[in-house]
């Protein structure tokens, strides 16, 4: 008797974990086939953009334009979409967001924003662990599985960020960084609605890492959702001064943070400690051919 | 007799191999370290003017303008924020701008140095360029994490002084994101660099690069 329910039970425990399996498959595979034709797609507008660079030779300017990517004007070619879902956002910003995250601020003692914090990095962890070994970066990926262990176990389930006292501290990786260690070009700039700043590669980014977090095939839609929207008051009640302060700054708000978006990505890519101007691929934060360029008239 | 004279001279000779030894290799180490140091003395007279508590405000602001005016080249990353847009305009527009510009960095740094001035500060590395260095420094406040602060520093003209072209905190550049702000700004105001001065100028009377104390 108890030998069969336990058959029936495993029976039926494979058949949801094949159909996971099955599933995970096939998404996965749609999901490189996107990836595929996104870095297809990424790389033209970019050559488009080199050649229009280097046709006005004339102009030193544009050249330097052309070879410095972190730059204004280049990489956004539906601009006026994009300032456009910028200032939808901005808006959604001013009435909703940063009030709500305010809000959260002031009414949530510290210690349990930071705990609210610790419990959904811990529930990203497959996510980045899962990014940390696709950049096949080993040393990372075991300071994020140590880090599952510690907080889950001796800091209740994520709540206690043990692991960072420790010395082990918390990193961030998604797939748009992933792809960028790949080689992968970043492609033209996009703000999407409600999420911002990003572009191409981070886009698919984005849904590759829904797909490689578990969650996404485990968990209730309700919760998924509620995840998210929590990680994305919790993110803004941390930057509220820092994002006022940006925008009193900046003369062109829009250009300033797709400038800073694009910097902050590649030094993410980076992870801050390669030597900029030596990593591959990558732009360098000072360009060596700036020397080129004469001021003069 | 002669055995002794001649181990002295053997000592002599290994003392003053030594010597050269040591000369060589410090002259060679302080070359490549020479932009370091300019920054660790530059952070040091920093520390000693802005942590002066018994200066006033306009003092202060004063002496940090000086120190900007001496070590940083306000008026090449002046050129280079605007890029096309320096070379389409009048003299006149560019020198307010450059003033401007002036007060601009003044108005939004003098802060940050002044908060970052007691914190510790290291230089990790210098890595020399065709025609200029990167100082890679590292940044730690009082209660706050290390940063990578990248520094960007060429030789000046016909001297051996060193001048600061460009400032890298965690891989924002300072110029770079300058750049994209004002020249973009530049596009939407058909190029006018006058229009640009005046509303930079609005900008820093009513205090808007002031960085909030942080909460």
């Amino acid at each position: 008797m108890t030998v069969e329910t336990n058959d029936r039970r495993n029976v039926v425990g494979l058949g949801i974990l094949s159909e996971i399996n099955s599933r995970l498959i096939k998404r996965l595979v749609a999901f490189t086939a996107v990836a595929i034709f996104v870095t297809g797609c990424a790389s033209k507008p970019n050559s488009t953009l080199q050649d229009e660079a280097n046709a006005s030779t004339d102009d030193q300017w544009a050249q330097t334009e052309g070879s410095t990517a972190v730059d204004e004007g280049d990489n956004d070619p539906i601009e006026t979409v994009n300032r456009f879902i910028f200032a939808f956002n901005d808006a959604a910003d001013t009435i909703i967001f940063r009030p709500v995250a305010e809000g959260y601020r002031f009414l949530v003692p510290s210690p349990i924003r930071d705990s609210v914090r610790n419990f959904l990095r811990n529930t990203y962890t497959p996510v980045i662990l899962a990014n940390d070994l696709l950049q096949g970066d080993l040393e990372k990926a075991e300071n994020t599985f140590a880090r599952f262990l510690i907080n889950t176990i001796a800091g209740a389930g994520g709540l206690a960020d043990v692991a960072s006292q420790t010395g082990l501290e918390y990193h961030s990786e998604d797939f748009g960084q992933t792809m960028g260690t790949w080689g992968v070009p970043e492609g033209p700039y996009l703000v999407l609605p409600i999420l911002g700043p990003s572009n191409v590669r981070d886009s698919v980014g984005l849904v590759g890492d829904a797909l490689l977090d578990p969650l996404t095939y485990v968990a209730k839609t309700e919760v998924l959702i509620g995840r998210k929207v929590t990680d994305g008051i919790d993110k803004r009640s941390r930057n509220i001064e820092t994002v006022d302060e940006l925008k009193r700054d900046s003369v062109d708000f829009y250009a300033r943070v797709r400038s800073l978006y694009h910097q902050k990505r590649e030094n993410e890519i980076n992870d801050g400690t390669t030597e900029p101007t030596l990593a591959p691929g990558l732009t360098d934060i000072f360009p060596e051919d700036d020397d080129q360029v004469s001021y003069a008239e | 007799m002669k055995q002794i004279t001649g181990f002295i001279k053997n000592i002599a000779a290994l003392l003053a191999g030594a010597a050269f030894c040591l000369a060589v290799f410090n002259g060679a180490a302080n070359a490549d370290d020479a932009a370091g140091h300019f920054l660790k003395t530059l952070q040091k007279k920093a520390i000693s003017q802005l942590s002066n508590e018994d200066i006033s405000t306009e003092e202060r602001e004063k002496q940090f303008r000086a120190l900007l005016n001496k070590n940083f080249d306000i008026d090449g990353i002046a050129r280079f924020v605007i890029g096309k847009y320096w070379r389409k305009a009048e003299d006149s527009h560019r020198k307010e701008f450059t003033t401007i510009f002036e007060d601009v960095m003044v108005q939004r740094f003098l802060p940050t140095f002044s908060q970052y001035a007691d914190s510790e500060f290291k230089v990790t590395k210098v890595v020399p360029k065709k025609s200029f260095f990167i100082v890679f420094s590292k940044v730690k406040t009082e209660n706050g994490e290390p940063s990578q602060v990248l520094w960007r520093i060429e030789k000046k003209d016909n001297s051996s002084d060193y001048i600061i072209t460009d400032i890298a905190a965690e891989g924002i550049s300072l110029r770079s994101t300058y750049r994209s702000d004002y020249t973009s700004a530049l596009k939407s105001l058909g190029g006018n660099l006058s229009e640009l001065n005046s509303k930079l100028r609005e900008k820093v009377q009513s205090g808007d690069f002031a960085p909030k104390e942080s909460s």
